[in-house]
């Protein structure tokens, strides 16, 4: 090697993460916002925070699901029925038709077959007049699934910029030489050493949750990039299938349909003993398989405990006889329980809010790290074009795309969350594809940011971005006093809740403020810059000093 | 984690790592003037003090939550109590001890009301 390890590492760090910066922004706007996906669902639904606070028992709750879905699809393959908890008050029932009844326009694929509602859990009937929306499943699959791609493709990307941001955290750990002399230092106002102290602050600081959120990123896609290991280890047993089978216990019990009629057995009565079995512990789904059938099986899985682990065990029920058939995932093997850590601790299903707020705290610092890093390379290679700049000539190509790219992705991404809320609450009610629709919005509203920076990537740009971000966050609290029931006047002032609501708005605000400090710094800076300007050469000569300090 | 639980863990943070800071050159110079360095005693004295303040506020993640959780949420405490601290450290260096003075005071009020709320009425 001629140069040294230091400098070959950071030619890595530089190239790895300078490569995917962008799509990792989204990545990390997504998941940082998945960490309260039920609450942003619910926030999207204004129609159910009056119903937030009728608490039914989960028996009932299953009884009236059944009787639904007995009237609504009683011949379907598979039911699915998810309870309500603590986080998501609307209860789910969802099926997948039979092939038979779906027709020509499904054919093979049950995800097709596949149609979910939300019902009122108190009367079981469904809930017409709530808005049609994604909500947060929108930003979780974003963060992953992308949008507009196939999956698959969209998750070779997302893997891929994965690898190379998981290359990028080892390299830089080896690059930075002074982590522990530098732990808390974060230089103002000195050009680019700002922007390195705060990479290293940010990246340094979450480091703990960077590395695990990375490694366990790729965990949870491993089947894609790295099927080797399972197929190896599990030659014997029949390959990736025994590997399934040992891992997601809820997928048990699923055999072939006998054709002949046979009432199904009493769901309510079924789910007592599944409580009774685990001592009272709260259930989380139902799964209904041939309902209707002589091989009915019913599978309840159990809430998942405070634990890392995102296992849940499961009992499986004769659907006709009411006789238990097995206890999945009750002694999960070591393989099983070693995975389900590791992609528990991406979901982080086992946190509190207090700890979920962390979680999200760490995720926004993961974009603040991604985002300075990207600025760090364009000031950079600015500072070194610098001579020629000044002469008269124009910034290179690459040094004006990245900048472009910076500008649209930085304070544009948070334009198209903005945008995407926004929509939710402004677009009617009754509107046909509505839910797509606010998906259009979000993208709509990052592509206009995005086609506007590369127009004109200036501070000037950054600055009308950075504010009307700023706007677009601060103004949807105000903007829930004319459009819903449940603004912060009601749920915060009254104390009438709900309180994930009104932690939403709080929310909301608290990152508008922000965008909006960042927005007024940068005019100062820009103020300070027209000054210096102005007073011309002599302030100049105090220059070249400052600029050895700098590098 | 309870409100009292939360609060009291990052106090102990925010208190460990300013101290851990005021040991070090910079952060040192930054409230005494150019130049000056702590005497190895007192550098000594503030390492301890921080590190024990660090383990104590894991110590009491892992008692609310156990190990697997506990160590977890620990972190993710000791990431935002140092992410504050550099910010405070950046704006008003020369305040460091006022606040990990306060903080340690803060301290005693908080455990207070955290072991009162864990206590079985």
């Amino acid at each position: 090697m001629k140069e040294g390890l230091r400098q070959s590492m950071a030619w890595l760090h530089t190239w790895c993460g300078l490569l995917v910066c962008w799509v990792l922004l989204l990545v990390f706007a997504g998941g940082s916002a998945s960490y309260f996906k039920e609450e942003i669902s619910l926030w999207m639904m204004p129609e159910l925070h009056a119903s937030a606070a009728a608490p039914v028992t989960q028996a009932q709750a299953i009884e009236r699901a059944a009787a639904y879905l007995q009237q609504r699809a009683p011949q379907a393959e598979r039911w699915f029925i998810t309870l309500p908890d603590q986080r998501s008050v609307a209860m789910r029932v969802g099926w997948i038709a039979s092939p038979a009844a779906a027709g020509k326009e499904a054919a093979s694929s049950p995800r097709s077959r596949f149609k979910s509602e939300r019902i009122d859990a108190a009367t079981g009937q469904p809930l017409a007049r709530v808005r049609d929306t994604r909500g947060g499943e929108f930003l979780y699959r974003l963060h992953f699934d992308l949008h507009y791609l196939p999956v698959q493709w969209a998750r070779w990307i997302v893997s891929v910029c994965a690898l190379f941001m998981l290359v990028a955290i080892v390299s830089g750990v080896i690059t930075h030489r002074r982590i522990f002399a530098d732990f808390f230092t974060f230089r103002r106002n000195k050009g680019q050493r700002s922007w390195l102290d705060a990479h290293n602050a940010t990246a340094v600081l979450a480091l703990p949750f960077h590395l695990m959120i990375t490694y366990t990123g790729l965990i949870t896609l491993m089947f894609m990039i790295m099927p080797w290991g399972v197929q190896t280890a599990y030659r014997e047993q029949g390959g990736e299938k025994a590997f399934f089978e040992e891992v997601f216990p809820g997928g048990a019990g699923r055999v072939k349909a006998a054709g002949v009629a046979a009432p199904l057995t009493s769901l309510p009565a079924l789910a007592e003993r599944a409580r009774q079995h685990w001592q009272g512990a709260p259930l989380a789904l139902v799964v209904v398989n041939n309902p209707g059938d002589a091989k009915a099986t019913a599978v309840i899985t159990r809430q998942k405990l405070a634990t890392l682990s995102s296992l849940q065990p499961a009992l499986v029920f004769d659907g006709v006889s009411g006789r238990q058939l097995a206890a999945a995932g009750e002694a999960p093997s070591a393989t099983a329980v070693t995975r389900g850590a590791l992609v528990g601790l991406h979901l982080a299903h086992f946190a509190d809010p207090w700890l979920r707020a962390l979680f999200f705290l760490c995720g926004l610092c993961g974009y603040l790290m991604v985002a300075t890093g990207a600025l760090l390379w364009a000031v950079k290679t600015r500072q070194k074009q610098a001579k020629a700049i000044v002469a008269g000539a124009r910034a290179g190509f690459g040094l004006r795309l990245v900048e472009a790219l910076n500008l649209g992705a930085i304070a544009g991404l948070p334009i198209a969350f903005a945008g995407y809320f926004w929509a939710n609450r402004l677009l009617p009610v009754e509107m046909a594809g509505r839910a797509q629709m606010e998906i259009h919005l979000f993208f709509a509203a990052w592509a206009l940011a995005a086609v506007l920076a590369q127009i004109r990537p200036s501070l000037g740009m950054w600055r009308l971005q950075l504010g009307a971000g700023a706007l677009l966050f601060l103004g949807l609290p105000l903007l829930n006093v004319f459009t819903t029931d449940s603004h912060l006047g009601v749920t915060l002032l009254q104390g009438r809740g709900p309180w994930a609501v009104a932690g939403c708005d709080l929310t909301l605000l608290a990152l508008g403020s922000v965008l909006a400090l960042a927005a007024s710094l940068l005019a100062r800076h820009q103020r300070a810059r027209h000054e210096r300007a102005v007073q011309g050469p002599a302030r100049r000569t105090a220059h070249p000093a400052v600029a050895k300090e700098i590098t | 984690m309870s409100a009292p639980g939360f609060l009291l863990a990052l106090v102990l943070a925010g208190c460990a790592w300013s101290e851990l800071a005021m040991a070090m050159d910079r952060h040192y110079a930054d409230i005494h003037g150019r130049g000056v360095e702590p005497s190895p005693t007192l550098r000594m004295r503030l390492r301890g003090a921080g590190l024990l303040g660090l383990l104590a506020s894991l110590a009491l993640n892992v008692h609310m939550q156990g190990w697997s959780v506990g160590l977890v949420a620990g972190l993710g405490v000791l990431t935002l109590a140092a992410l504050l601290l550099v910010l405070a450290v950046s704006y008003w260096p020369a305040r460091l001890p006022a606040m990990a003075r306060a903080l340690l005071f803060g301290a005693l009020p908080l455990m207070v009301w955290w072991v009162t709320s864990v206590a079985p009425s």
